[in-house]
């Protein structure tokens, strides 16, 4: 038997990477194991309206009501949707439907729960769709997921999203692992958990390694370490250097969340070391334009993150910027193109929004949550798809129209996709008079006219999902599966 | 109360004028329990490979620290341009050299710009960048010096040199003169300070690997790496 130094072997830090990312895995898969579950947040930015997706009315004829007529409503699953039965034309290019298609997967795991926010300014809205306006203390609901489920994940929260959807949340008792590590670009981040890999002509890792331990001498003992021992930041930033990166590293998850596939010339990851994830084929199946589509590669990174368990909260958005690629992928200001196209641009990004989350679960249905124990299930049976919007839009029209633009509306209501709460049906209604949404019994789920659910609402909804209890969570028995 | 808190400011006030050890000294071994102690402790525990040794494991006892501990650690985070710059600098790299997933993506402007502190209000929608460091900021910190030090040693080789002009990086090894002489130019250039003499012994550490002498090339490389990512160039 080789003599060696125990300390020696534990000074060395690739020795203490392999060990504590053991360790760590074995944690996080005993957490994920028992009770966890996780939650995907997409966000119809700019304002995804419920009356022109799965509350629509039908046009009685020449109704000031955005409204719909007869043959552009279709129904599955117990819902009613907006459905072109052949593509629209937007600004010069084809949009297909994805709606009904949707419904028809999904229907009996969806819910449409009517709600009125308090905000028409989109980063307060946004924010405020993720903090229920504060109904939890001011925790996002990503930030209260990371807390009750993300023990033992190395980033359990995963913000994909812009604007108010990236903001954190307002209760300062947040713990710095529950907080969102921002993601800019979903296909490159794999690269930012890998302090050596992939970077052509660096020496053998045992050096940089060794090197890293030097530098680690040098922080203690220089003057500024001195100095600065008790700076906060730093030491939070010695923390993640000194703990978090080595567990990072030993996950190889460099590999396994680069969901594109190695394309010489234009991705050469082999050239540099590297290779796609296992999973990258069937996530590629799925979202087949990732390369060119930063939603699709959204989603992608969000599956990959929580099929390797690093995280249970993830928020993707499409951008606010147009993407012109074969045909008009995503709006000028996403949902909020609406001012200047309300019909077009509800039913174009709905679609959009729609085949990115049909992806997503499709892939959530396919994979078993513990590759070595089917009996655990599918990672979908402990899924939540929460679509967040900003608002609503205006409810009126020029009579007949199709073609206007709509302001902002606090009335509206949300899509939510889980197997963990009573799918199959919307909660609340709409008044065909006014185009206004109204709420329901939270008892029994029936319709009551007069009434309204607000933003706190769903964040309960929610919160009885994921399992996450706090004081002023609204008791939502009808929503629960028996 | 005022008289107690009055005594306290000037207890406080007294220990950050004292450069003696006299104030710190107590303080001083709790750097190296600190600094083990989550991970030694808690993994040795959980896995039974502690032994009761896991606190402070690997961590030599600290001396006295020589100076006063700022007691408001009121330090600013170097940012991604203000890091590009200085490695420019440093390194005399044109800003197109310093960092470049696969050879094309610009890690300042683009792969890493967030966790190092930046944001993108145009494309992206990012109208605030992070307060503080993230937890994948040490990564992309060292990605990016990690390239810009290959970047450097590539281009000395390649040409006459600019930055690792006390080093044959062409030979099989580096005498301790040549590290000596290379270490000190590192501080210089990425830290703006001379070494002192246990920073230049520590870093001589990497000519040699276990008995076998380390290229003079990934010595070069080594070395700038662990300079240019200490704290003392990250936050100011």
């Amino acid at each position: 038997m080789p003599s060696f130094n125990r300390r020696r072997l534990l000074q060395s830090l690739g020795a203490a990477a392999v060990a504590s990312s053991t360790v760590s895995s074995r944690r996080a898969r005993a957490q994920a194991s028992a009770d966890q579950k996780l939650l995907f947040v997409v966000a119809a930015a700019g304002g995804g309206s419920l009356i022109d997706s799965f509350l629509p009315i039908t046009d009685p004829g020449n109704s000031s009501i955005v409204s719909y007529p007869a043959g552009f409503i279709a129904e599955s699953n117990g819902f009613r949707c907006v459905h072109s039965p052949v593509p629209i034309n937007l600004g010069g290019f084809s949009v297909n439907g994805h709606l009904l298609p949707f419904l028809q997967r999904h229907g009996r795991d969806m819910l449409v729960m009517t709600q009125e926010s308090t905000s028409v300014n989109h980063i307060i809205a946004q924010k405020r769709s993720l903090t229920g306006a504060g109904v939890h203390g001011g925790k996002t609901i990503l930030e209260a997921q990371a807390m009750r489920h993300g023990e033992g994940l190395l980033l359990p929260n995963v913000n994909m999203c812009e604007s108010g959807y990236l903001e954190p949340g307002d209760d300062p008792s947040v713990p710095d692992s529950a907080r969102a590590v921002a993601v800019a670009d979903a296909l490159l981040f794999p690269f930012a958990t890998d302090g050596f890999r992939g970077i052509r002509g660096a020496p053998s890792r045992s050096l940089l390694e060794r090197a890293r331990r030097a530098r680690r001498t040098l922080d203690r003992t220089s003057a500024h370490g001195f100095t600065f021992r008790d700076a906060s930041m730093e030491k939070s930033y010695l923390q993640a250097r000194e703990t978090l990166t080595p567990q990072i590293e030993a996950q190889d998850l460099i590999t396994k969340l680069t969901a594109v596939a190695n394309v010489p010339g234009a991705i050469p990851l082999n050239d540099f070391g590297l290779d796609s994830s296992p999973d990258g084929a069937a996530v590629r199946a799925r979202f087949p334009d990732l390369l060119t589509d930063p939603l699709e590669a959204q989603a992608a990174l969000a599956f990959l993150l929580a099929r390797h368990k690093v995280s249970c909260a993830m928020s993707i958005a499409p951008s606010f910027n147009p993407l012109l690629d074969g045909g008009l992928r995503n709006t000028p200001l996403a949902f909020d193109f609406s001012h200047s196209n309300h019909v077009l641009t509800q039913y174009a990004m709905w679609s959009r929004i729609l085949k990115v989350t049909d992806g997503l679960i499709t892939l959530l249905k396919a994979q078993d949550w513990d590759d070595a124990d089917p009996s655990q299930g599918k990672m979908w049976d402990r899924s939540v798809v929460y679509i967040a919007t900003d608002f609503g839009r205006d409810k009126t029209r020029p009579p007949g129209s199709f073609e206007f633009g709509s302001g902002h509306h606090l009335n509206n209501g949300n899509v939510i996709i889980s197997p963990l709460l009573r799918g199959g049906r919307a909660y609340g209604g709409v008044d065909t008079a006014t185009g206004l949404t109204f709420g329901f019994n939270p008892v029994t789920g029936d319709p009551a006219p007069g009434t309204l659910m607000h933003e706190g609402d769903v964040y309960s909804a929610l919160a009885h999902a994921l399992d996450i209890d706090f004081n002023g969570r609204t008791a939502l028995p009808a929503l629960l599966r028996s | 109360m005022r008289r107690l808190t009055l005594s306290l400011l000037t207890f406080v006030a007294s220990c950050a004028m004292v450069t003696s050890t006299s104030c710190t000294e107590p303080v001083a071994p709790a750097e190296g329990e600190g600094e083990g102690e989550g991970e030694g402790e808690g993994e040795g525990e959980g896995e039974g490979e502690g032994e009761g040794e896991g606190e402070g494991e690997g961590e030599e006892p600290l001396p006295p620290p020589p100076f006063a501990i700022s007691t408001k650690g009121a330090v600013a985070w170097k940012r991604q341009r203000a890091l590009e710059s200085d490695l420019m600098t440093a390194l005399v790299l044109a800003k197109g050299e310093v960092c470049n997933e696969l050879g094309q993506f610009s890690c300042i402007d683009f792969v890493h710009q967030v966790p190092l502190g930046g944001n993108d209000p145009f494309v992206k929608s990012q109208y605030e960048p992070l307060a503080i460091p993230t937890v994948t900021t040490p990564i992309a910190v060292e990605r990016v010096v990690l390239s810009a030090c290959v970047a450097r040693v590539t281009k000395d080789i390649d040409a006459a040199p600019v930055v690792f002009t006390t080093l044959d990086l062409g030979a099989s090894a580096v005498s301790d003169e040549e590290a000596d002489a290379t270490i000190t130019a590192l501080f210089r250039r990425l830290l703006m300070r001379d070494p002192e003499a246990h920073e230049l012994a520590e870093l001589r550490g990497l000519t040699d690997d276990e008995g076998t002498a380390v290229p003079p090339r990934d010595f070069a490389i080594a070395s700038c790496f662990a300079i240019g990512t200490m704290v003392e160039g990250l936050f100011y």
